[in-house]
């Protein structure tokens, strides 16, 4: 195991679920770096950068759904039609139950689709499957 | 004739020999004139035989010698001319001549095949013409009439004042024949005949018919002699005379017996025509012989059809005023009809009618039993039928409706009358002609499904006659002899299975009806489609509303319950025991909150998504409701067992699943027997109980999930199913948002189902619930 994790890109809007999220990460033992954006138009800014300065793309990226701006569909739908993106593993976690965004996701080959919980361990137990997939570079096991 | 004696008894002799009657060509005239043929030049070729009273001669000596002979020489010689000139007879009537013998008389011809028919009648009173004033005065009398019965009043009147008759009668047919007394002008002590009725056989068809062509007709005495003509046929037809437009034709023997038994002398009668049809007779009789001068009787005709003319006017007035309040009235009905949600309603008049003032009437109950004459109406629309007045149980009219379907359906018949049901309807429907003998039915939907039907009861319930019928007798010597009644004693006859027939207002009105709700109903069911399309968006958008709501709701709730965790986590020194607490209660409240914020969202979702309908074994519906409440059942070490055969119901198997797994759930949460055992079965149909089977719906199989939990009190056996009802504390048995029942009712009631719960207070709960049966 590397001293330290790859970096996470995680695409949130809430101040508050991503400090949630951080600290549940650090918390579990996630000790790569996490690049945080708060809309869609940011990550997708930040993945042209990228392409354009021909660097390497992070392994992972966790997107929420619910965006202002070019929300989560939108932005699952815009790498879904990039050549070089087309491939990125992508985890949901967002609070939306809908039976349309799951079935809508999961055609847009995403990795997992992971709600929201209210209850903090709960989360931290979900966090696991993420940290479980980039220590081990397989996709997690099963929806949930 | 034995033969023919015992056939004719057997059937309805009189009216039959009388229909048979030659009346036309009797052969014979009444002996109070005299009757002459004449060919077209001039010569005589048949005569009366008491044609020497009039003119001195003999009727030998008369035959085939120019008729001028008969009359004084300067007459005879007016007489040729006539008959030369071609003149129209109806401008010469009468023609005032002196016979050879010197006696006045006046001729009435007519030209008719066979030669020019001269009848002569003595002129003794033949000077005696009515001044104009009578036949003016008259004629006004009947202009001033308002009503259809003042009119019918005058008629009687005038003419008895003109003619001097015991008796004047106006006599109406009905659709029968059969005729009845209507008005009647009679000088004191003779009785009464109004309203009487007299069977049809008493005026018949080929009597009728004379009556038609030859509008006037007059018997001075029914006891005179007739005399017969000489020779019997006629040498130019070889056939005997027709006598259809003479005014002496002799009457039939029955009929002057008829006469005599009704003890009149002499009789008049006046034709009434209705656009060329026998609509009347005006009858006159007289106890004593009457005889009544040609200008006389020609000035009766006249008022004779003055009357026709006035009857036929104010006839059309009266259909013209009727319908217009019928179009009026439809004009409301069907103004109400469109604004209204529910067309029974305003059809059967249960709405108030706010439209009253606009028709200057009260606002109040008005319904289609109103556009005309009926005594009941049954409207049966969208599978429900509503009876108003007069009418067969709503069994016998779905039953007279299939009848109807049956019969009219395929020819595309959309209006179906009858003035008695009695004579068209099947043996098995008869009990409904009990009832109502009269219906109009139309039908708002093409199949009949929806119809609106018109009832009349039977009328008249009585008939009272103009005497007792009685049957021909055949004498001793074998000859048939006709006995028209002896008595007109008025005679009462029960009449049943007969209503009043429904003009061709009501029939047109019914049709227009008919019209109007296909068109209302038609717009209707475009409109349900139009509200079907905007639900269906609406609960698209109502849809998003609701997930949108939940995440806005959440996303501060997740806040603050990680927040008081955070707190918790990094402050705990310096919060305390007490201050950990409060926290966590913060973040026990928004867990709390975040279910019930689920539940609703399930709530809604449930409520109006579409259902699928797929074949659903419930052993496997089990099996994935076992996966859901998993960590349940192990956390309790409780078990599932299944009670005998599980059947494959018809319905949403993610939906079905929920019920079990709400069910099993709940069995479980409140429970505390060790270990907790949940029971899942169906009810073999044999075993239903007679609750079960009444409750449970056509095609539906009956499931239970019974518990061995804490059981519910019978008077929480409905409120358990209410949305958050909780019948414990909050932290009681795991918490819980209460709407999980509430859910599974929904789901039930979704596919048609029912779901009620029974239950031993202490010693579990039995849920009964039932799907449709797969096929």
């Amino acid at each position: 195991m590397p001293d330290l994790h790859p970096p996470l890109v995680y695409v949130e809007d809430s101040p508050e679920d991503y400090e949630a999220v951080r600290r549940s990460l650090r918390a579990i033992g996630f000790t790569g770096e996490l690049h945080h954006y708060a809309t869609g138009d940011d990550v997708l800014d930040y993945y042209a950068a990228l392409l354009d300065a021909k660097k390497p793309l992070p392994r992972l990226l966790v997107l929420d759904l619910n965006l202002p701006g070019t929300d989560g569909r939108d932005v699952l739908v815009e790498l879904r039609a990039h050549e070089q993106l087309r491939d990125l593993p992508v985890i949901i976690l967002t609070t939306s139950q809908n039976p349309t965004d799951i079935s809508h996701c999961q055609q847009l080959n995403v990795l997992s689709y992971l709600t929201k919980p209210v209850d903090l361990a709960e989360l931290r137990t979900k966090l696991r499957h993420i940290l479980a997939f980039i220590e081990a570079g397989d996709p997690p096991p099963s929806f949930a | 004739m034995e033969a023919s004696t015992h056939i004719a008894t057997d059937v309805d002799v009189t009216v039959t020999n009388c229909d048979r009657e030659p009346i036309h060509i009797p052969g014979t005239v009444q002996a109070h004139g005299a009757l002459l043929v004449v060919d077209r030049a001039g010569a005589v070729v048949q005569v009366s035989a008491n044609v020497g009273i009039f003119i001195g001669r003999e009727s030998q000596d008369v035959l085939n010698q120019p008729c001028s002979a008969c009359f004084v020489d300067a007459d005879g010689v007016r007489l040729m001319r006539a008959l030369g000139d071609g003149q129209d007879w109806s401008e010469l009537n009468p023609l005032p001549l002196v016979t050879h013998s010197g006696v006045r008389v006046n001729v009435i011809g007519h030209r008719q095949e066979g030669g020019t028919v001269l009848e002569l009648e003595p002129s003794e009173d033949a000077i005696w013409y009515p001044e104009p004033q009578p036949v003016q005065r008259a004629i006004r009398a009947l202009n001033r009439a308002a009503t259809v019965e003042a009119l019918q009043d005058a008629i009687v009147t005038e003419v008895k004042r003109l003619t001097g008759f015991d008796r004047v009668m106006l006599y109406r047919f009905d659709r029968d024949w059969n005729g009845a007394v209507v008005a009647e002008a009679a000088r004191e002590g003779i009785g009464s005949f109004l309203g009487l009725r007299f069977p049809a056989s008493d005026i018949p068809a080929q009597a009728r018919t004379l009556y038609a062509k030859n509008t006037l007709r007059l018997i001075p005495t029914v006891e005179a002699e007739t005399a017969a003509l000489v020779p019997e046929r006629n040498p130019l037809t070889r056939e005997r005379l027709d006598q259809s437009a003479c005014v002496l034709r002799s009457v039939s023997p029955i009929h002057i017996q008829y006469l005599k038994n009704m003890g009149v002398a002499a009789s008049m009668s006046i034709s009434v025509l209705d656009e060329g049809r026998l609509w009347g007779l005006i009858a006159c009789h007289h106890y004593a012989p009457r005889y009544v001068p040609y200008r006389l009787r020609a000035a009766s005709d006249l008022l004779g059809q003055v009357f026709s003319m006035q009857f036929a006017l104010r006839r059309k007035q009266f259909a013209t005023s009727v319908a217009a309040d019928a179009r009026q009235h439809l004009t409301r009905l069907v103004e109400r009809t469109v604004e209204a949600e529910h067309i029974t309603s305003v059809l059967c008049g249960m709405a108030e009618d706010k439209h009253g003032d606009e028709y200057g009437e009260e606002p109040g109950r008005f319904s289609a039993l109103d556009l005309f004459d009926a005594d009941g109406i049954a409207v049966c629309l969208e599978d429900e039928v509503c009876l108003l007045g007069q009418t067969p149980s709503s069994e016998h009219v779905y039953a007279l409706l299939d009848w109807i379907a049956d019969r009219n359906h395929e020819a595309g018949r959309t209006l179906v009358q009858t003035d008695s049901l009695r004579d068209v309807l099947p043996a098995r429907l008869a009990p409904i002609a009990k009832d109502c003998a009269g219906m109009l039915a139309v039908s708002v939907a093409d199949d009949w499904t929806s119809a609106v039907v018109w009832f009349r009861k039977e009328e008249p319930q009585t008939v009272t006659w103009g005497g007792q019928q009685k049957q021909a007798h055949v004498e001793e010597d074998g000859t048939l002899t006709l006995h028209p009644r002896a008595s007109f004693e008025a005679w009462q006859e029960q009449v049943t299975g007969q209503a009043t027939a429904w003009s061709d207002a009501d029939v047109e009105m019914a049709g227009e009806l008919r019209r109007v709700l296909v068109r209302v109903i038609l717009q209707r069911a475009e409109e349900l489609a139009r509200l079907n399309a905007d639900l269906t968006r609406s609960n698209a958008e109502l849809d998003a509303f609701a997930y949108i709501a939940s995440h806005d709701l959440k996303e501060p709730l997740r806040g603050i319950t990680n927040y008081a965790q955070f707190l918790i986590e990094d402050y705990a020194d310096e919060l305390g025991e007490d201050g950990q607490a409060k926290l966590l209660t913060i973040a026990r409240l928004g867990q709390r909150l975040d279910t019930f914020i689920d539940s609703l969202l399930e709530y809604s979702r449930v409520g109006r998504h579409e259902l699928t309908a797929e074949e659903v074994p419930i052993e496997r519906a089990l099996e994935e409701s076992k996966e859901l409440v998993h960590a349940r059942l192990s956390e309790k070490r409780g078990r599932v067992d299944v009670v005998g055969d599980l059947p494959v119901v018809l319905g949403d198997a993610g939906r079905i699943v929920d019920v079990f797994a709400n069910l099993i759930s709940n069995g479980l949460k409140y429970n505390e027997s060790e270990p907790p055992i949940i029971e899942v079965g169906s009810v073999p149909v044999a075993r239903l109980s007679e609750n079960q089977l009444e409750r449970l719906p056509e095609n539906h199989v009956l499931l239970f999930v019974r518990d061995n939990g804490i059981g519910i009190r019978p008077r929480h056996f409905e409120a358990v199913f209410g949305i958050f009802r909780r019948l414990h504390g909050r932290d009681q048995y795991g918490g819980g948002s209460g709407a999980g029942l509430t859910i599974v009712r929904r789901i039930v009631e979704r596919h048609g189902g029912v779901v009620w719960v029974t239950s031993d207070f202490g010693e579990g709960s039995t849920f009964f619930f039932s799907f449709p049966v797969a096929p």
